[in-house]
């Protein structure tokens, strides 16, 4: 949602496109004075500002100490590198949270850095961004009535639930099977399978820290193993990696995909826990 | 000097596959060759002026009393997801290419459904979009190329024109526009919004040529009712002045690359023609496939973040965005996408969707009056065309893509 506030986008408000404000970096570890390090969500940058948002992403109720303290650590010359490019030139930075409202009153006194909310009907910004013109934008806000939330940026978190991760998976999979040859076999069971489903579906997968890298790996591969116990699945999925070239085969298998996707998030829906 | 027009009317009846297919893009055969045509072999071509004469004598009238549209020279250019192999098959066609004095000119010699051989001049010098040319029936010709982008798991793929790609390459590489067609599928303007393919009722044609054509078009799009059925399906170009010295092309162009002449003696003529439109879609292709999302590969710095993401507009007809998604994503020609689909909110979808064709990976959002494209890492440019041409081939100017339709120029 955040990302969709640098796009021009007709249907989701371009509060931070309209300043210049860009996507520069996405997961990116950078240096954060003399002795730490942080690892933003997003870096947006605007030229015409010269100034960047350094945006931490949070769809928990605290934030951990540490992490607060390494961005008061973060200086703007720490940026110099990944933001002066060419004749980029970085006068300044600010540090914010991007929160859901229901989350923002128990985060809120947690930090003295700047929130941008999302709310139902609205996104506003609470607290000073550096930026006068920045500043403006965000205390007047955008609507978000009628508008549709932008979700194809960044497709999933490791804070997402496995269910919402089992359609990406079962994506990753097709898009897997299709690019197998004949002769390569389909082996689910593989430790690297659940790597190569994860760079198949999520486009910053290579910017992941560890942690969250293997956070989301055990979830796939809690998922994998889930799909490697449906026959019916992994016959499906052995006959269209065979018959690559019929259509009605890949119709096949993405209906049996599309009929498991429903039921685990109906399952979402039932009983979060079913996959512990 | 004639040259061969192919064995007619070995093509008449398709033949059962005498062979269990064999799957992977562009897999070379090394079993056995296209057998050679049984007569009318195309000459290997020495220079670039023989070929050019080849092609002119293609251009001049001849007698033809059979069925189908007259010989003449055709030429299609095509999408290749990997070089020419010097020999291949795929489901229905199987080909061997025999070279020529010319590098980028070889012959393709191409058996369908076990058939006879038909002879086409392969132009491969842009790798990516072959072209080829013939004196064969139109008829022939399309069976041949949809053949070849017919497979799944593909190996070949039409050019797709949008609308406004054609009228920039009328603009451009001709003197100008003097017809078009359109074809509406149903019975337009009056059709059932309900989002699903319009059908029943008939499809309108539309066909206007000559020296008042665009006038006409002007006088179609101010018409709110009728101003869709202004979108091309093809457009007639001039290009020289008819009478001069130096020649001239008359050349029809559909938007699936398929370019055959109707008039005039230039060959080379001819020839700038289909090369400025494959150059124009050439740098559209690439165009959309910058728009992939992700850390961009290309800078120095891994970590700076690139792309962007396509916005559609969709026409008030599709009114019901859920059956629109499950038309769309229905595993089938001519759109070839398929996916899982999960509800955002009430009447608004997201799709994970693959090309069935390339394997090139997309997300959509689909809700009335709107669809975003997020390309990833490997999503073919291709794709994109293929899907607007064919939307707006079915529901009409109101599919518009303004950051895929200001490319290639």
């Amino acid at each position: 949602m955040f990302i969709g506030l640098c796009r021009n986008d007709p249907h989701w408000p371009s509060l931070l496109y309209d300043l210049g404000y860009a996507v520069r970096m996405v997961e990116q570890k950078v240096r954060a004075g003399p002795h730490t390090a942080a690892t933003p969500d997003v870096v947006v940058f605007s030229g015409m500002c010269s100034h960047a948002v350094v945006a931490e992403c949070k769809g928990a109720h605290s934030i951990p100490s540490h992490q607060d303290a390494a961005y008061r650590a973060l200086g703007t010359a720490d940026l110099h590198p990944w933001i002066e490019t060419g004749s980029a030139r970085l006068g300044g930075h600010t540090v914010c949270y991007v929160v859901g409202a229901d989350n923002y009153p128990a985060l809120a006194g947690q930090t003295t850095f700047p929130f941008i909310v999302f709310g139902g009907k609205d996104v506003k910004g609470h607290g000073r961004f550096g930026n006068a013109d920045l500043d403006k934008a965000l205390r007047t806000g955008a609507s978000l009535e009628g508008s549709r939330e932008p979700t194809g940026h960044y497709p999933f978190t490791h804070d997402d639930g496995i269910p919402v991760i089992a359609q990406h998976v079962l994506y990753g999979i097709i898009l897997l099977v299709r690019s197998l040859a004949r002769s390569q076999p389909l082996d689910l069971g593989n430790p690297d399978a659940a790597r190569q489903i994860l760079a198949a579906v999520h486009p910053y997968h290579s910017r992941l820290s560890k942690k969250h890298e293997g956070e989301i790996v055990r979830k796939i591969r809690k998922i994998v193993k889930h799909l490697e116990e449906n026959g019916e699945f992994v016959r499906r999925a052995e006959k269209l990696r065979e018959r690559g070239a019929s259509y009605e085969e890949a119709k096949r298998f993405m209906s049996l995909c599309q009929e498991l996707a429903d039921r685990y998030e109906s399952q979402h829906r039932i009983d979060d826990d079913c996959w512990e | 000097m004639r040259i061969g027009a192919g064995p007619r009317a070995a093509a008449a009846a398709p033949q059962p596959l005498r062979r269990r297919p064999r799957r992977g893009r562009n897999r070379p055969d090394t079993r056995e060759a296209a057998a050679p045509p049984a007569s009318g072999s195309l000459p290997k071509v020495q220079t670039g002026r023989e070929f050019v004469e080849c092609l002119e004598e293609w251009l001049r009238p001849a007698a033809d009393g059979g069925p189908g549209r007259p010989a003449g020279l055709k030429s299609c250019v095509i999408e290749s997801y990997s070089p020419i192999r010097q020999r291949g098959r795929l489901h229905r066609v199987k080909w061997d290419l025999v070279g020529t004095g010319l590098d980028h000119v070889k012959i393709m010699n191409v058996a369908l459904d076990g058939g006879a051989v038909r002879q086409f001049f392969l132009d491969v010098a842009d790798k990516r979009l072959p072209t080829l040319h013939t004196n064969a029936r139109a008829e022939d010709v399309g069976r041949v190329v949809d053949a070849l982008a017919d497979e799944a798991h593909g190996t070949f793929d039409n050019m797709w024109m949008h609308h406004r790609m054609l009228e920039r390459i009328a603009g451009s590489v001709g003197g100008g526009l003097t017809g078009f067609k359109a074809r509406y599928v149903g019975n337009a303007p009056a059709r059932a919004g309900d989002g699903s393919a319009p059908s029943g009722g008939g499809d309108t044609h539309v066909s206007i040529h000559g020296p008042e054509a665009e006038r006409l078009k002007r006088l179609l799009r101010g018409d709110g009712d009728f101003r869709d059925m202004a979108t091309y399906r093809s457009v007639s170009i001039l290009r020289g002045r008819p009478g001069s010295e130096s020649g001239h092309a008359q050349v029809d162009i559909l938007n699936t690359g398929y370019f055959a002449a109707r008039g005039g003696g230039s060959a080379r003529d001819h020839l700038d023609i289909v090369d400025g439109s494959r150059n124009i879609y050439s740098r559209a292709v690439s165009g959309v496939e910058a728009c992939q999302l992700g850390t961009d590969a290309r800078c120095e710095d891994p970590g700076i973040a690139g792309g962007q993401v396509l916005n559609f507009v969709l026409p008030s007809t599709i009114a019901d965005a859920e059956r629109f998604v499950d038309m769309l994503f229905n595993c089938a020609k001519p759109f070839r996408l398929g996916g899982i689909k999960s509800v955002v909110e009430p009447g608004y979808y997201k799709v994970l969707a693959v090309d069935l064709h390339t394997g090139g990976p997309l997300t959509f959002e689909i809700a009335a009056g709107m669809m975003r494209i997020y390309l990833r890492q490997g999503s073919c440019g291709n794709t994109i065309m293929r899907l607007l041409t064919n939307l707006q081939s079915l529901y009409g100017m109101g599919v518009e893509c303004r950051e895929v339709e200001q490319l290639g120029g």
